[in-house]
């Protein structure tokens, strides 16, 4: 099974050195979707959220997030 | 010794008389050794045994869709499936988290026992009360906002657990759960655990390593979890 990173940068980064051990790409993604709920932790008004997925090889997905505090 | 180990757990909420600790001594007790994620019971399981927790942790479980749901944990002393005693099928699973060892006691002799006590009825039905209490909590604690919190609340409860259970060393306590067994207690990604410990052990507020935890900032840890240990009820009824 290929292994996958989840690297997250925001105010609070995490660089995923384990990684994790899934079947193909679209398990991959689940898991990114799943993982979108570390910003109720992490992401204050007016910062911004992004995961990388990768294998080995590089980049395989990217989800970002955009906040802006308007008032 | 089972019956010990169970007596040493209860002993800061019920004295025992020394006719009721004979009893809960004399109980024959068949050893059963588990390895990680072995079964003890199957959902659907009739057993005719309840077991007692030796060493080791177990823990309960269901699978729910394509989610796999650890309801909650069980630790040395604890009866992990005492509700077989009147409710004949099991409507969940009892799962090994890590290898652990299990005392079996036939059902008949605990009813036996419970017949001729009711301090031992009033101490087992105020087990299946704690285990409700646990239940609760649980559920307050999956609904919480960020992972940060659940795993923490999960760390604190296991070492006030393990405390009670005196199986707590200088803050440091034994904890084979893997990543997989935390994400499935708390709801979130096996990803998001990773993140989460790293966090935690950054903050200074736990060192994890080699299955041993060590709580290094209680206080904040407490507080990250929003754990407060009365739902663990060690207090003597009045």
């Amino acid at each position: 099974m290929p292994r996958y990173f989840f690297h997250i940068s925001c105010s609070d980064p995490f660089d995923d050195e384990e990684g994790m051990d899934l079947p193909d790409d679209a398990t991959a993604w689940v898991e990114a979707k799943k993982l979108v709920r570390d910003i109720e932790g992490s992401l204050s008004p007016g910062e911004e959220w992004r995961l990388e997925v990768a294998d080995k090889a590089g980049p395989v997905f990217v989800i970002s997030l955009r906040s802006e505090r308007v008032r | 010794m089972p019956a010990s180990l169970f007596i040493r757990r209860i002993q800061h909420v019920v004295s025992l008389s020394p006719d009721d600790r004979w009893a809960l001594g004399s109980l024959r007790v068949v050893e059963r050794s588990l390895a990680h994620r072995e079964p003890l019971w199957r959902e659907g399981d009739q057993p005719r045994q309840c077991a007692v927790i030796l060493s080791g942790f177990l823990c309960r479980h269901k699978v729910a869709g394509d989610r796999d749901q650890i309801l909650s944990f069980c630790v040395p002393g604890d009866f992990p499936d005492l509700q077989t005693l009147y409710i004949s099928t099991i409507d969940h699973s009892v799962l090994s988290i890590g290898a652990s060892r299990v005392g079996l006691i036939s059902r008949d002799q605990i009813r036996g026992i419970l017949a001729g006590s009711q301090t031992l009825t009033r101490l087992f039905w105020r087990e299946t009360l704690l285990d409700s209490a646990i239940f609760r909590e649980w559920v307050c604690n999956v609904a919480a906002p960020d992972a940060l919190s659940r795993v923490a609340h999960l760390i604190c409860e296991m070492e006030a657990r393990l405390a009670i259970a005196g199986l707590v060393e200088n803050g440091s306590f034994s904890l084979p759960f893997t990543q997989h067994d935390i994400a499935s207690a708390c709801g979130i990604s096996t990803v998001h655990v990773n993140r989460t410990l790293q966090a935690l052990r950054k903050r200074g507020l736990i060192a994890w390593s080699d299955r041993t935890v060590t709580v290094l900032d209680r206080k904040a840890l407490w507080e990250v979890g929003e754990f407060a240990p009365d739902y663990l009820h060690q207090h003597p009824p009045r």
